[in-house]
């Protein structure tokens, strides 16, 4: 049995709507996902066994996660609004509470695999992150979460650039830095507008953290001072993604394009992926979560 | 009101439900069908379930017993 299997397998035990949900999305996205996920999955079950864990750990973490936007999924469908509304109250409820954060954390990493959607925006990141391969000398990461993309940052660019991962959380970066295992990356634990770096940066990866601000724009402003005159940004946010720790809703794609040009950015290129198989209109109507991704350059003054 | 009045729009069958059934037997109850169940159930019995009630919906069995422990007695078989 692959990995795969056996995870939706225990899913099933626990959540059998979930599962379902998950054996729809996952059959068909190819070899290529069946080979990335077993590869992904067997370096993550040896970064669990140094802690003394394994993959059942992992996919607990995974369900608490899932009860979680279950629970913001329902209050969210009555008051139309995410149930954190400031840094401060997040940051109670989330960022410093260390058992909350290692679930979601871990929780998080499989849903790079597990979530359709975000199996499909990682590809575009690939994609995005390849075309900028040669004139990538300097990469940041804002925000890296699990260190899935900083993992293939460190993969696809060449031994001569620099990688640095700046997250104000401690178990992020902890988190980032077990799973890269990787010497050149520089793991900075810092408030991104207090960090000060000695230089500007080629290609600048915010996914899936303007959401979590009162203020995306500030971000992406800040971004744009940490950025090369032809460097890339790329970001990534979901629109109508209750989660605990969400704080700016975007109620469609339109909204994000229009804060990305506001804070001085063209789009280069897009993306995006609906968390649920159906019909757009359908899904706009419901009010299902949209993924949408971006790479961006300075716009033209 | 009888279980099926409540879950048969949701999951838009006609088809009388049975206590055992759940997400494994009837097709149309996946992840947008739970959240539409349980707001169906929150209306009904006027208040917020619990993460374990949410969690433990997945028969219609649990309905039942979910609306009995909120003071709502669902009559089961056909409507």
């Amino acid at each position: 049995m692959s990995k795969i299997a056996y995870i939706i397998e225990f899913i099933a035990s626990r959540n059998p709507v979930h599962a379902k949900k998950l054996r729809q999305n996952l059959t068909c996205l190819g070899e290529l996902y069946d080979i990335r996920a077993e590869a992904f999955l067997g370096r993550y079950e040896l970064l669990l066994s140094r802690e003394g864990r394994d993959l059942d750990f992992a996919i607990e973490c995974y369900l608490k996660m899932i009860a979680d936007f279950t629970m913001e999924t329902i209050r969210f469908r009555k008051t139309g609004q995410y149930s954190s509304r400031s840094f401060a109250e997040v940051n109670a409820r989330v960022y410093a509470n260390p058992a909350v954060m290692e679930y979601y954390m871990h929780g998080l990493l499989l849903s790079q695999f597990l979530f359709k959607h975000h199996y499909e925006m990682f590809c575009f990141f690939c994609g995005e992150l390849g075309k900028r391969q040669a004139c990538a000398r300097h990469y940041l990461e804002v925000g890296g979460g699990h260190g899935m993309q900083l993992a293939e940052a460190a993969r696809v660019l060449g031994e001569g650039t620099t990688l640095t991962a700046v997250d104000i959380s401690r178990t992020s970066l902890e988190l980032a830095r077990q799973l890269t295992a990787n010497d050149r990356i520089l793991f900075v634990h810092s408030d991104i507008f207090k960090f000060i770096p000695e230089r500007k940066f080629d290609f600048i990866t915010i996914g899936e953290v303007i959401e979590h601000l009162e203020d995306p724009a500030a971000l992406l402003r800040c971004a744009a001072g940490l950025l090369a005159d032809d460097g890339r940004l790329f970001v990534t946010a979901p629109t109508n993604a209750p989660a605990i720790d969400h704080i700016h809703l975007f109620r469609n794609a339109g909204e994000i394009r229009q804060l990305i040009l506001g804070a001085g950015f063209a789009i280069e290129t897009e993306f995006f992926r609906y968390a649920e198989d159906m019909p757009a209109q359908q899904a706009e109507e419901l009010k299902v979560t949209l993924l949408y991704g971006a790479t961006l350059r300075k716009a033209a003054n | 009101m009888n279980v099926n009045e409540l879950l048969q729009p949701i999951l838009n069958t006609t088809s009388p439900l049975q206590l055992a059934d759940g997400p494994e037997s009837i097709p149309t109850w996946d992840s947008i069908a739970q959240i539409n169940i349980i707001t169906a159930i929150e209306d009904l019995v006027g208040g917020e379930l619990s993460t374990d009630e949410v969690l433990s919906l997945k028969s219609v069995a649990r309905v039942v017993e979910i609306c009995r422990a909120h003071g709502v007695e669902l009559a089961v078989g056909p409507s």
